[in-house]
């Protein structure tokens, strides 16, 4: 792997078309990032469909980029205007915006960028050392190990999911019975299709997506009240003080590792990494009683460990094919897009690739780190574009952006439909991430569970014979039944009343 | 985690659980109506539907426990009257309008042309949503409008229409 590492380094640092890639999706994620209502997810979504044209190597090095550096991008926003961009940076705000309540918003931006790169460099690393030993372990895994794998993905991804673990797991269903539209692949027949053409060839990714995570957002912007242009602080210089950095390199450290770690869970993401990671610097810190009133620890040691998430989420997904969050959702959409499935066959079969991703993330951080010093400036000043011009660009993204990858106006109709579906969802407290989960995961389950019924003649035993699909069984079926005992407590108790 | 610890009210369970019910029976009435799903030809392979049937059920089942709930805590709590129902459908006004615009615009690029169709929505919408931010004059409106209108238009054919050469309009 090393050996693949830097032959793609070299070929893609001598390559001024895939570095131009790469600085332009830094580029566009740092400013997507740091708009507020844009989230990461989002600027991944509405910019996948631009991916479509390149070779999957020029794709993931762009859309690497653009993931790394909306990270960093959804930290501006928090420090200065109090808007966290991405939900890594929910706890950044509190020591950020102090900061910059304090005048300090140069020195918060320096903090928060030389944290970042450290994060994901860490992060980096522990991808590389972990995934080929998890993909190596995954080599063993077979039909029944994958279904039940896949079903626990599914569940943890919807008891992560923020709000209702119940409507989560609905949503997840919704999202397999849509990954089921169209002719079924062992069979050829056809289901949910309504005795429609357009719905044969089933829903695809993007439409679903930018639907859900684009148009939708769009929507619940215009319902949640327009608003003006903002006001943001005045920066000064942005060179870094050495010193003072120094000075915060165990903190850094600490929440790299931490957000590494938690990042490589599935779906355990990044707004649970920045929590502990806060938590822990408090109680290190001899000054944890004034965290909230802008302590350097504070944002440190989270915004490392949101960075460092970036490469652990990245462990689920390159081994066993299961995102980690929604932003390696719409990654695992890409390179399904391009042909390329992740789990442990992705690393004995392309290796180049695997090598590619780690070049591409590692070439996106620096990007960051340059692009963030020389250009931050710039991107405040685009913070201030009224919602009210930002909102109907995104809307007319969302649609070129569906229309592009087949040239399907149907591909626009979804879209709109899943905007208005995700709209709805929102509405009514129902999550939408695992509804896009459902629907990448849905054809993986339903290949492996019939798969796996096939090899053992019909027996659901298989599925309890075998200790890892067991083990996978007994902890979705307890993430599904917990939060279902809970409430029917609480809702005794309620009718006692 | 749990559905009431996040407080659902026992509306937002009935509107959720009617929500999905719909969902499950729209998949179970084309389920249903499609005869190939069910001949029982496969051999060994469980067949298309098992899936569908696993899925479809789940959601039935979760719809209309959330619609049960909804309904056993509107028993327990009939004095908790809110306009749940007005306020649901009043905020969506505006999104629903948006969505209708969105989908007119699409069915006009091919007519009029995607600059021209694109320049009228987004100058259109633009102007609304603007008002509606409330402390803009129009006359500090417009000037923005049609930067933001030439910007955006601008970039979205420069990156998708001439760069990719997507065909649209």
């Amino acid at each position: 792997m090393i050996t693949e590492f830097f032959s793609i380094a070299s070929a893609v640092a001598t390559d001024p078309y895939l570095l131009g890639l790469s600085a332009l999706g830094t580029i566009l994620g740092i400013l997507m990032g740091c708009l507020p209502g844009i989230s990461s997810t989002m600027a991944l979504a509405i910019l996948l469909p631009v991916t479509y044209a390149m070779s999957p190597l020029a794709a993931m090095v762009f859309l690497m980029a653009v993931f790394s550096a909306s990270v960093f991008g959804g930290s501006i926003s928090a420090i200065l205007i109090n808007i966290p961009g991405t939900p890594g940076a929910i706890v950044t705000q509190l020591e950020g915006y102090a900061m910059t309540k304090d005048g300090r918003a140069s020195e918060a931006l320096t903090y928060s960028l030389f944290s970042s790169t450290i994060g994901g460099i860490v992060g980096l690393i522990i991808l590389m050392l972990v995934a080929p030993l998890v993909a190596k372990a995954a080599m063993q895994f077979r039909s029944p190990e994958f279904a039940m794998t896949t079903v626990f993905g599914l569940t943890m991804l919807a008891y992560s999911t923020p709000g209702s673990t119940f409507r989560g797991i609905l949503s997840g269903v919704i999202g397999l019975l849509c990954g089921m539209v169209g002719f079924d692949l062992v069979t050829d027949v056809p289901r949910f299709d309504f005795g429609t053409s357009a719905l044969q060839s089933g829903i695809g990714l993007v439409p679903l997506t930018v639907g859900l995570f684009g148009l939708a957002e769009v929507f619940r912007g215009i319902e949640g009240g327009v608003k003006g242009a903002r006001k943001t602080p005045k920066l000064g210089t942005l060179v870094p003080s050495f010193e003072k950095v120094r000075r915060l390199w165990k903190t850094i450290l600490r929440g790299s590792a931490l957000g590494a770690i938690i990042g490589a869970i599935p779906a355990a993401g990044s707004a649970i990494a920045v929590a502990v990671s806060y938590a822990q610097e408090q109680r290190f810190s001899k000054r944890g009683n004034k965290f909230g009133t802008g302590v350097p620890e504070g944002l440190a040691g989270p915004e490392a460990a949101n960075n460092a998430c970036v490469g652990g989420a990245l462990v689920p997904l390159m081994t066993l094919g299961i995102p980690g969050d929604t932003m390696t959702a719409v990654l695992m959409g890409a390179l399904l897009i391009h042909g390329l499935r992740p789990g442990p066959m992705l690393f004995a079969e392309r290796p180049d690739f695997v090598a590619s991703v780690y070049v591409a993330l590692f070439l996106a951080l620096l990007l960051t780190v340059v692009f963030g010093f020389l250009l931050v400036r710039h991107f405040v000043r685009l913070m201030r574009t009224p919602d009210h011009i930002l909102l109907v660009i995104i809307a007319m993204l969302c649609v070129v952006g569906s229309f592009a990858i087949r040239n399907n106006i149907t591909d626009v109709y979804i879209m709109i439909a899943f905007g208005v579906i995700g709209y709805v969802m929102n509405r009514l407290d129902i999550p939408v991430a695992p509804l896009a989960f459902g629907l990448i995961l849905g054809p993986i389950l339903e290949e492996n569970l019939r798969r796996s019924l096939i090899i053992s003649d019909g027996s659901w035993l298989v599925f309890i014979e075998r200790p890892i699909a067991l083990t996978m069984l007994v902890l979705s079926v307890s993430a599904l039944v917990f939060p279902l005992l809970q409430r029917a407590k609480i809702l005794a108790s309620n009718l006692k009343r | 985690m749990s559905e009431n610890s996040s407080g659902f009210g026992p509306k937002n369970q009935f509107a959720a659980g009617l929500f999905l019910m719909v969902w499950s029976v729209i998949g179970w009435l084309s389920l249903i109506g499609s005869p190939a799903l069910w001949v029982n030809e496969y051999g060994v392979d469980p067949g298309p539907s098992l899936l569908p049937i696993i899925s479809l059920t789940i959601l039935s089942l979760g719809a209309l426990a959330l619609i049960g709930t909804g309904a056993l805590q509107t028993l327990v709590q009939q004095h908790a009257r809110t306009r749940y129902w007005a306020m649901l459908i009043k905020g969506s006004l505006m999104p629903g309008l948006f969505a209708i615009s969105l989908i007119v615009y699409i069915t006009l690029i091919d007519v009029v042309g995607f600059i021209p169709m694109s320049a009228i929505f987004s100058i259109t919408w633009m102007y609304i949503l603007g008002v509606k931010s409330g402390n803009r004059t129009y006359s500090s409106l417009l000037p923005l409008v049609a930067i933001g209108t030439f910007i955006g238009v601008g970039l979205i054919y420069f990156v998708f229409l001439y760069l990719i050469g997507v065909p649209i309009g």
